[in-house]
C-alpha cells in the first residue's frame, strides 16, 4: 500500500499524457510498457487493450475486476479509444478515486491498533512474560531447592 | 581494555579513509560523517563497558566501525532513493523557473544540477549526460522513476517548443505522486514505529536479563522468547507489506 493506488496512477499518467498532446493509444501503450509484468492491474489494462484492439467485447473483462473505480477508468478509457474526449470525465473520475483512497487510508489507520494486537497477544507478549520470568522462576526454584 | 581500545583506533582510521572515499564520490555529507562517527564512538564505549575484555570484545571494537558504515551507507542509498521525488520536485521548480527566464532546457538543467545539494548533485548530473547524448544507453538505472525521469527529459529535449509545458505537468503529476505516497505511507510507518519501539523495548529487557542472571543458565527460555518475538516482528513488518488497495 506504500504508494499510489494503481488506477489512480494509471489516471494521473494518461492525464498528464493528454495534456501534453499525446493521444490516449499511445499514452496507455507507455504506461504499460514501464509497468511490471507482474501487476494485476497491469494485466487488466493488457487484456483490455488487446481485446479492444481486435475488436472483442471488451465488457466481459469488466466481470472479473472487483474494484467499481477501476471499471469506471476502463470505461472511460475504452470512450477515449474510441475517438471521444475524456479530460473532463478523468478529471472527475481522479477526484472520486482521490476520496476513495483517503478513505482507505482512514480506514486502515483506524483498523491499526486492532491488527496489531494479533502478534503483539499471540507472540511478543509471551516473550516478554518468558523473558521476565523464566530466569526469576529459575531463580526462585534453585533458591529455593537449598 | 586500553589496549583493545588502542586497536579499534585502526579501525577507525579505515573507517575514516572510507567515509573520506564516499564524501569525495558525494556519497555522504559531512553532517552524516559526524553522526555516524558518534555512532562509532558510542558503540566502542559499549562494546569496552559492557563485553568483558576478551578476544570477542578484541575482535568488536575493531569491527564495529565497519559494521556500522556498512548499515549507514545501505540505510543512507534507500534513504536517498527514497526521497530522490521529492528532490526532484524542487529541482524542476529551480528548471522551469530558469527556463522561463530565457535560458534553454539543457542550459537549466546543467545549471539546476550545478546549484542542487552535493547529495542528488552525482545523480543529477549523470541524468544530464543521459539526456545530452542520447544515443547513450543507461542501462545502471535500475529505479523506474529515475528511468521515468530520464525519458522525460528525453521527450522535453526533443521538443523545445512544448518543453515549458511539458515541464509543468511533468511537475504536477509528481507533486501529486509524492503527496500521495506519503499519506498511504502513513500506515506503514506507524507499523514500523511501533514495532521498533517494542524490539527497543525487548533489547533493553534482555540486556538486563542477560546480565542479572547470565544467558547459559537460562538459554532455553531466553531463546524461545527470542524465537517468540521474533515472528511477532516479522509478522508485523511482513504483514505490513501485504496491504493492497483495495480501489
Amino acid at each position: 500500500m506504500e504508494g499510489l493506488a494503481p488506477p489512480l496512477k494509471c489516471l494521473i499518467h494518461i492525464q498528464a499524457s493528454l495534456q501534453n498532446g499525446e493521444a490516449v493509444r499511445s499514452s496507455l501503450a507507455r504506461y504499460l510498457a514501464k509497468l511490471e509484468a507482474a501487476d494485476p492491474f497491469g494485466h487488466v489494462l493488457r487484456r483490455f487493450l488487446f481485446a479492444w484492439e481486435q475488436g472483442h467485447d471488451w465488457r466481459l473483462l469488466l466481470r472479473s475486476v472487483s474494484s467499481s473505480h477501476r471499471r469506471a477508468l476502463i470505461e472511460v478509457l475504452a470512450s477515449g479509444l474510441s475517438g471521444q474526449s475524456i479530460s473532463s470525465s478523468l478529471q472527475g473520475l481522479r477526484e472520486e478515486m482521490t476520496g476513495a483512497c483517503e478513505l482507505e487510508i482512514k480506514d486502515h489507520l483506524e483498523m491499526l491498533p486492532l491488527k496489531m494486537l494479533a502478534p503483539l497477544l499471540l507472540f511478543q507478549f509471551p516473550a516478554f512474560l518468558l523473558l521476565l520470568f523464566g530466569p526469576l522462576l529459575r531463580h526462585l526454584i534453585q533458591e529455593l531447592n537449598r | 581494555m586500553l589496549f583493545a581500545f588502542c586497536i579499534s583506533i585502526f579501525g577507525f582510521v579505515f573507517a575514516h579513509r572510507t567515509f573520506t572515499h564516499f564524501i569525495e564520490r558525494n556519497m555522504f555529507d559531512r553532517a552524516t560523517m559526524t553522526k555516524i562517527g558518534t555512532a562509532y564512538f558510542v558503540s566502542v564505549m559499549c562494546a569496552l563497558v559492557i563485553v568483558p575484555t576478551s578476544r570477542f570484545s578484541f575482535w568488536c571494537c575493531v569491527f564495529v566501525p565497519l559494521i556500522i558504515a556498512a548499515i549507514s551507507l545501505s540505510a543512507c542509498v534507500s534513504r536517498r532513493t527514497r526521497n530522490f521525488q521529492t528532490d526532484t520536485l524542487a529541482i524542476l521548480s529551480v528548471l522551469i523557473l530558469k527556463m522561463k527566464s530565457g535560458r534553454s532546457f539543457r542550459q537549466s538543467l546543467i545549471e539546476a544540477s550545478a546549484e542542487s545539494e552535493p547529495r542528488v548533485r552525482a545523480q543529477l548530473s549523470e541524468i544530464a549526460s543521459v539526456v545530452a547524448f542520447t544515443q547513450q544507453e543507461n542501462r545502471t538505472q535500475t529505479d523506474p522513476f529515475v528511468r521515468e525521469l530520464i525519458e522525460e527529459f528525453r521527450l522535453i529535449d526533443q521538443q523545445p517548443h512544448a518543453s515549458l509545458c511539458r515541464l509543468s505537468v511533468f511537475r504536477e503529476k509528481i507533486r501529486i505522486e509524492d503527496d500521495f505516497r506519503r499519506r498511504s505511507g502513513q500506515v506503514l510507518s506507524r507499523l514500523r514505529a511501533q514495532s521498533l519501539v517494542m524490539c527497543g523495548l525487548y533489547v533493553a529487557v534482555f540486556v538486563f536479563m542477560t546480565t542479572k542472571f547470565g544467558f547459559r543458565d537460562n538459554a532455553n527460555a531466553l531463546l524461545m522468547s527470542i524465537l517468540s518475538f521474533s515472528i511477532g516482528s516479522m509478522w508485523m513488518w511482513l504483514g505490513g507489506r501485504r496491504l493492497k488497495w483495495k480501489v
